[in-house]
């Protein structure tokens, strides 16, 4: 099986090697699929989004710039912007910001490096989040994954804007402040 | 007109200019700072690695049955340009280069079909989100319509997706290479009518970035 890193695995995808693509698909599905139906709530549009989203990710392959990122927080953002943009033409916005914080199998086909890098990450990240008050914790859900302006979140949420900005850049400087000091630490 | 402010003020804001919370205004403020402080565009730098980091946190979840070999199918499917499509849009573009000292003929394509292989020429500005002006599409509508997009100005370099909006879909027709700042594409519209259509270039994040309002096309 192809034990190579993410990103090698793209270069391969975009090279248009079959191999690359058949394990880049297989690597990356789950994950892809999980976040449109978190953020979308309904499988058929989950389904396009994902299809959307791998498709992008192989055809943009050129304009990937590994120094802005790993090649999973491309194709996630690209995934998460494409089912945003599905869900902004609903209204009202029905998300539960604690449905991505339900925790995430460990998938069976990644390199062991890969594979804790990945959760090694999460892991801190995850660790982070269980640490601010949940009102924080949905404000920067609603706003970093999902894309609500403040505005947006405070309807969501039934509070001030003022509120709700408050909570968000109270979630965002919490969140950098454990993840760096985490990091020095270790 | 505020003055630009300093690394107190911009990292007070960075929080919520990576949370994508701020203003138009106070977000051009905080940039340009960024833009020039080193220190701050390291703050900003950590706290997007934050923001980014947020999208791993979605549960795995299995797709449905099929799901892998569609998008495989659709990724090894050959992108060729048909013959047919080149001889419409050379007839399309060379149209255009003299629509500005021929007037134009409207044709209704519905009540005149022997004549509607002479194509309907108009030119429409295409525009980025602060309303400037980067380019244009000239279309040349006959049976199908051939589209041309050319961009020349205030568009960063990259690949983009034409996309062929309307109220209810948007098809992706092509994709265009922007390099120092100019790019150009051609291609056709299927044979069906878009109300209130619009082509716009969308980046590869699928923000789009500038758009033409073609009205129907």
């Amino acid at each position: 099986m192809w034990s190579v890193s993410d990103e090698t695995l793209y270069a391969g995808l975009a090279a248009g090697d079959r191999d690359a693509t058949d394990a880049f698909v297989a690597r990356f599905q789950r994950r892809v699929y999980g976040l449109a139906r978190s953020i979308t709530g309904d499988d058929r549009v989950a389904e396009d989004v994902a299809q959307e989203a791998m498709v992008r990710a192989w055809r943009h392959a050129a304009a990937y710039d590994p120094r802005r990122g790993s090649v999973a927080t491309w194709l996630l953002t690209i995934t998460r912007n494409l089912a945003i943009d599905e869900i902004r033409v609903r209204r009202p916005i029905a998300f539960d910001p604690e449905v991505l914080l339900a925790s995430a199998a460990p998938s069976t086909d990644r390199t062991p490096e890969d594979a804790a890098t990945v959760s090694e990450e999460i892991g801190r990240l995850r660790r982070a989040l269980v640490t601010l008050p949940e009102e924080q914790r949905r404000a920067i859900v609603l706003a970093g994954v999902l894309g609500l302006s403040g505005r947006e979140v405070s309807e969501h949420e039934g509070i001030p804007l003022g509120t709700a900005k408050t909570r968000i850049r109270a979630a965002m400087i919490r969140l950098r402040a454990l993840l760096t000091e985490e990091e020095r630490s270790e | 007109m505020t003055a630009a402010p300093g690394c107190a003020a911009a990292r007070e804001l960075a929080p919520d200019l990576v949370a994508g919370i701020l203003d138009g205004a106070e977000r051009a403020e905080v940039l340009e700072h960024v833009h020039h402080c080193s220190s701050c565009q390291a703050y900003v730098s950590e706290l997007t690695g934050v923001a980014d980091a947020l999208v791993h946190l979605a549960p795995e979840i299995e797709p449905p049955a099929g799901f892998s070999g569609r998008v495989i199918a659709t990724m090894r499917r050959p992108r060729r340009m048909r013959r047919r499509l080149v001889a419409a849009l050379a007839a399309a573009v060379a149209a255009a280069a003299i629509v500005s000292v021929v007037a134009v003929r409207v044709i209704d394509a519905d009540r005149a079909p022997s004549e509607a292989l002479v194509p309907t020429i108009a030119r429409t500005a295409m525009v980025g989100s602060d309303g400037v002006r980067v380019g244009e599409v000239v279309t040349a509508t006959s049976e199908a319509t051939a589209l041309a997009v050319t961009v020349d100005y205030a568009v960063d370099d990259g690949l983009y997706d034409v996309v062929l909006r309307s109220r209810d879909e948007s098809d992706v027709l092509g994709e265009m290479q922007i390099s120092d700042g100019r790019g150009a594409w051609s291609g056709r519209v299927g044979d069906g009518r878009h109300p209130d259509a619009s082509v716009d270039l969308v980046d590869a994040a699928g923000d789009p970035v500038c758009s033409a309002a073609l009205g129907d096309v």
